[in-house]
């Protein structure tokens, strides 16, 4: 088994699709770099004079006309008030002050799990890639029929190529996660702000990392099993661009009560320990008016670990049965 | 020994004294049409040593056979055991003393030959170095770094056979190993099996090319629809077609036939020569001749050749036999 894992980990990293797919991380990596370098660096000298010419600007009018202005809020929002007590539109904070224009500072700890977050899909994509076309590759060569007369134990064969999927692509995560936080690290330090970068802001961004190794590792193993039970790469493509699309775009939209259950949603509450998401929920009031309203749900770190954990499961299960049983031409 | 399966079997050897054997061996498959047995109750054995032809027209079975005893796909019914152990239970016993090429051979298109075999080298454990030894051996020691996509059919086949040897096999199986390749490709291949069953190991090879089977063969297992038709001895098999007809050389055809079809004969002429059907006795002929001073220059009994056997044995069974060369 572990020679058969050695030789399949062997095979992984010699293969063009690994190598273009990891080519593709790093270049991606690098657009998500640069991102982070265009929300961190400070305006240029002339976007600083310009938006202190139309602060300039605003200031002069708030002094001609400001007090009108505030007037004017005054008298709407106590119109408003007549049917909803509580609407404030802000009539005390209509002065343009400086600190208010231009960009706010970016800081790293608010950044950073987003930049995280981002870095995640990414490498959960490509290992779900990298694992499916290692695998379907095989049957789709035919190979795989040639190398069962070397190994005809079949759950050996199953088992390294799997295991070979999920650390095969450890490393590349790791140097991929490594590189973005580095990289952010140093960008935000030279044109932002890494105040308030506690131990515990390092403790969280840690664990995000790990969860975030750990889901490439899961959508490795699950990428290869759909190989197996597809044996086509751009089959395997085709069905999760197809779900993607469908399923959490269209349907997941129109169909509230599945949200819980949507791949991203999930997604979401395992890397950033529990997420939020929205429903609308409509009634008519006593007045026979119809309102919606958006309610906010959360879905817990549980739910979504447990969720992605079975369905894996489910997906490296089926593929072992099938595995185990079709003919191999 | 000669087998005329299922009418003429006769004692069975022991399965050790066997490279290969199946009894009752059942393959149906499920397509669009319905159901398709493409192995009907096929009892096969491949005698220890030698080159083992297994022949049939195509669709007749052989493929799936193989693919059958080599774990590949699932057998309906029946047993089969290679060198005594019962596969596929025990294939993993005796896996490391088999080679197989089923059908055309199958790489990784964008790797080497060289990195091809090297992963399955260090699959069954063996040692680096031997695969530039196993490369060159093939004839293929200069293009083994190349891509396998880059390689001819005669080339594929070659690595193929490379990587067969790379386990040391007492059996090699070749499914069709001359398909598409050409003359020079056919003879080459030809030839490696040839040595490989002189050199004491067991070689079955899958053809329906009865030529290849009548060149390269000892012994040979004939199939159609999934059914062992007959087994034995090429040698064998076909002297037990009993000559039928005699080709005659003669000064005076015209005369010779005459006198020939007059007593009773079939003949008709073929080259320069007259052949004689339905006699197999050569005294009748030179002593009809001889009484009307006709003296005979040659006589020769037209032996049956593995095609003769073929479409006897087809046509016994009814089967179709296009495709057979």
């Amino acid at each position: 088994m572990m020679r058969l894992t050695k030789v399949e980990l062997r095979r992984l990293y010699s293969r063009r699709l690994t190598t273009i797919a990891v080519l593709g991380a790093l270049v991606i990596t690098g657009l998500m770099l640069f991102g982070a370098y265009q929300e961190a660096k400070p305006l240029s000298k002339a976007e600083t004079t310009a938006q202190r010419a139309q602060f300039d600007q605003a200031h002069k009018d708030w002094v001609a006309n400001g007090a009108q202005q505030v007037q004017d809020c005054l008298t709407q929002q106590a119109e408003t008030r007549k049917t909803d007590p509580k609407a404030d539109f802000g009539c005390n904070q209509m002065e343009p002050k400086w600190a208010n224009w231009g960009k706010p500072e970016a800081k790293f700890a608010q950044m950073m799990p987003n930049v995280l977050l981002a870095g995640s899909y990414l490498l959960a994509f490509v290992a779900f890639l990298v694992g499916a076309g290692f695998v379907a590759a095989e049957f789709s060569s035919g190979s795989m029929a040639n190398w069962l007369t070397f190994e005809p134990r079949r759950m050996r064969v199953y088992a390294s190529k799997l295991v070979a999927a999920g650390l095969g692509l450890i490393p590349v995560t790791v140097a991929l996660l490594g590189l973005l936080t580095a990289g952010s690290w140093v960008i935000v330090r030279n044109y932002a702000s890494t105040a308030g970068t506690t131990a515990k802001v390092w403790g969280d961004l840690a664990l995000m990392g790990g969860r975030a190794l750990a889901l490439a590792v899961a959508a490795a193993v699950a990428g290869a099993a759909m190989g197996v039970l597809l044996r086509h790469t751009a089959a395997v493509l085709g069905i999760a661009v197809g779900y993607l699309v469908l399923v959490e775009g269209v349907f997941g939209q129109a169909l509230q009560g599945a949200r819980p259950w949507l791949l991203q949603l999930n997604f979401n509450a395992w890397l950033q320990h529990g997420a939020t998401y929205f429903i609308q929920t409509c009634k008519t009031d006593a007045q026979g008016n119809y309102n919606c309203q958006g309610v906010e749900k959360t879905l817990t770190f549980g739910h979504g670990s447990t969720y992605l954990a079975l369905l894996v499961v489910f997906a490296v299960g089926l593929a072992a049965l099938v595995f185990r049983r079709r003919d191999v031409s | 020994m000669t087998t005329r399966a299922p009418r003429h079997r006769e004692s069975t050897p022991s399965t050790a004294e066997l490279a290969i054997s199946t009894r009752g061996l059942r393959k149906t498959y499920l397509n669009r049409k319905g159901r398709h047995v493409a192995v009907a109750g096929l009892d096969l054995d491949v005698p220890l040593g030698g080159v083992h032809g297994f022949l049939g027209p195509n669709g007749s079975g052989k493929t799936t056979t193989i693919r059958m005893l080599l774990g590949l796909i699932r057998a309906d019914a029946g047993t089969m055991s290679i060198f005594g152990r019962e596969v596929p239970r025990h294939l993993p016993e005796v896996v490391g003393r088999v080679g197989a090429i089923v059908e055309s051979p199958k790489f990784f298109p964008a790797f080497s030959g060289r990195k091809n075999l090297q992963l399955l080298a260090e699959a069954i454990g063996r040692p680096k170095g031997i695969v530039d030894e196993i490369l060159e051996q093939t004839g293929l020691g200069e293009r083994g770094k190349d891509k396998y996509r880059t390689y001819s059919l005669g080339m594929k086949q070659r690595l193929a056979i490379a990587a067969t040897l790379l386990k040391e096999p007492d059996l090699l199986i070749f499914d069709e190993p001359t398909n598409g390749l050409d003359p020079a490709g056919i003879r080459e291949i030809r030839n490696t099996m040839r040595s490989l069953g002189e050199q004491g190991r067991t070689v079955l090879v899958s053809s329906h090319l009865l030529d290849e089977v009548e060149q390269v063969a000892d012994t040979v297992s004939i199939i159609g629809h999934g059914r062992l038709l007959a087994s034995g001895p090429v040698a064998e098999l076909i002297g037990d077609q009993t000559a039928t007809s005699i080709r005659v050389g003669v000064s005076d055809l015209v005369a010779a036939q005459r006198i020939l079809t007059d007593g009773g004969l079939l003949v008709r002429h073929e080259g320069g020569l007259l052949v004689v059907e339905g006699v197999t006795d050569g005294a009748e002929i030179t002593k009809r001749l001889a009484a009307h001073e006709l003296f005979v220059n040659e006589l020769t009994p037209v032996r049956a050749d593995l095609e003769s056997v073929f479409l006897e044995l087809t046509a016994d069974e009814g089967l179709e036999t296009a495709g057979v060369a």
